[in-house]
């Protein structure tokens, strides 16, 4: 059979896009404003950041406006974009120890230095509908951040005088009595290059600056699913949270003009997870060690810092036993924009296979037929 | 001050401010754009807490300018799309990498201001901790042999 092409359907698609935006509007609410969306939609902003791989708060919160709340299609919006312009610089790492925290716990010990701060979190709070916010005022949302304000009682000479501390990271104290694994030199890159998928594409085996930048900006269920898998039993890792912390830290770059010279552009917003596991094997001079995973991404986003500290950890396996531990298996599929781009492909036109499809079928079933 | 303390506040202060600035510079200096304002990217990296290990988290949507004062070259970086702010940026690198005696007097003044608003930051983000300090878990051992 020869292919046939087939020409239609332009008016279709421009007709169906206007009809899209109406949909957005068609029952006459106000518009949602970025303003709205980046404030009270924090953590799907945060999303949209982090898997469209573009820390812009405001473009996000536009891509979700755009995209009707649709978390993969706003980080598809925020990739095209990131497209089209160019890279201008790159930034000094940055210092997570220098963070000013929202939120920081630990799950190894329960005295951790500079103590735990469970921050904004919905973690120990009832899963119960709050109906209350149904009809929630413009009055009422002044007079609960009033009252919250009111009951802090905030000492004025406290905020004057005080300083935000830093705090030690929480796997120094089992760093000190060498209970952490150091990677050897021989196990890390030390070329000083940093490899970028942006720039080559994936090529197994891959080194883990690869599989960290892959896995930050993977879609968060894809993360959440594998790390889940391997503790549910498709794996070997036993996690524990070493820290977890939320929290802003400085971004600074060399100066382009007067290259001694470092330039800060402001303050960003991650989460960052370390993940112990118990190291399968011993060191060389034959003790017990752990290790630890590591998880960072832009935005506040816990299940994914975690379960990326998981996979870090899953990924190390020599031999792959299970989905997790398979770097290419992982990598390949947590990609938001690319799996739902492929499994979007399925709504084209495939006319012309399923009929191939269906003269092989027919042809099989006469076959049969005639055999009977 | 130096370039990273200084644009370390000036990247977070009112737009007001930083308007009022541009004009004291343009009015005193002559000023050439050398790459006007514009929309582009910073990739971010992040190192790993044990090994150290160097990776690329993502980009940073920046607007930068280039601009020369007087001759002297100036470079204004700021997050998110904002060439007004990225060009002021750029107006003070440039003024504060001058020799030029005449811009003593707006340096000083400008520095006042920053210093100022460096500690109405810090006041705010103290007053940011206060509440998450509230959160602090205060452990009580339930029972121990």
């Amino acid at each position: 059979m020869a292919y046939v092409a087939v020409r239609g359907g332009q008016q279709a698609i421009k007709e169906a896009e206007k009809l899209l935006h109406y949909y957005r509007l068609k029952d006459g609410e106000q518009p949602i404003t970025i303003n709205q969306i980046r404030t009270q939609m924090r953590l799907a902003v945060d999303k949209a950041m982090s898997e469209g791989s573009l820390y812009d708060p405001d473009l996000a919160a536009l891509a979700l406006k755009q995209a009707e709340g649709d978390a993969i299609e706003a980080s598809f919006l925020l990739r095209a974009f990131r497209s089209t312009l160019p890279r201008q610089a790159y930034t000094d790492a940055i210092d997570t120890s220098k963070m000013e925290i929202v939120r920081r716990i630990s799950a190894t010990f329960k005295e951790v230095p500079g103590g735990q701060y469970l921050g904004p979190t919905r973690d120990y709070t009832k899963r119960l509908l709050r109906m209350e916010l149904m009809e929630e005022t413009e009055a009422e949302a002044k007079a609960t951040i009033s009252e919250f304000l009111e009951n802090l009682n905030l000492n004025a000479e406290e905020v004057e005088s005080g300083q935000v501390p830093t705090f030690p990271r929480v796997i120094n104290l089992l760093k000190e009595e060498g209970l952490i694994h150091v990677p050897t030199q021989g196990e890390r890159n030390t070329d000083g290059s940093v490899d970028d998928i942006t720039r080559d594409a994936l090529s197994f085996p891959t080194s883990r600056a690869v599989r960290l930048q892959a896995m930050t900006r993977g879609e968060t269920g894809a993360l959440l699913a594998f790390a889940y898998s391997s503790v549910r039993g498709y794996g070997d890792v036993h996690p524990t949270i070493g820290e977890l912390r939320v929290g802003y830290v400085p971004v600074y770059m060399p100066h382009p003009i007067y290259p001694e010279e470092t330039i800060a552009l402001g303050r960003i917003l991650v989460t960052e997870a370390e993940i112990v596991v118990r190291q399968q094997d011993e060191n060389v001079s034959g003790a017990a060690q752990f290790a630890v995973g590591y998880g960072l991404c832009f935005g506040h986003n816990e299940d994914k810092a975690i379960s990326m500290g998981i996979l870090d950890q899953t990924m190390v396996a020599e031999n792959p036993a299970s989905p997790a531990q398979d770097e290419e298996f992982v990598l390949y599929h947590i990609d938001g924009i690319e799996s739902s781009g492929f499994i979007s492909h399925f709504k084209l036109p495939h006319y012309v296979d399923f009929q191939a499809e269906l003269q092989r079928v027919r042809s099989i079933n006469r076959k049969e037929e005639n055999e009977v | 001050m130096n370039t990273r303390e200084r644009t370390e506040i000036a990247a977070e202060v009112p737009e007001e401010l930083l308007a009022l600035w541009k004009q004291w510079i343009e009015t005193l200096g002559m000023v050439d754009v050398i790459h006007p304002a514009t929309m582009g990217l910073v990739m971010m990296k992040a190192e790993e807490s044990v090994a150290k290990e160097v990776f690329h988290v993502g980009e940073i949507l920046t607007t930068d300018a280039t601009v020369t004062v007087d001759g002297v070259l100036g470079y204004g970086i700021v997050m998110g799309n904002h060439p007004d702010e990225a060009y002021t940026l750029a107006l003070l690198d440039a003024i504060y990498h001058a020799s030029d005696l005449k811009w003593t007097n707006t340096k000083e003044q400008i520095d006042v201001e920053l210093m100022y608003q460096g500690e109405k930051q810090r006041q705010q983000r103290q007053q940011e901790y206060k509440f998450i300090q509230r959160t602090m878990v205060d452990f009580e051992v339930m029972d121990a042999d």
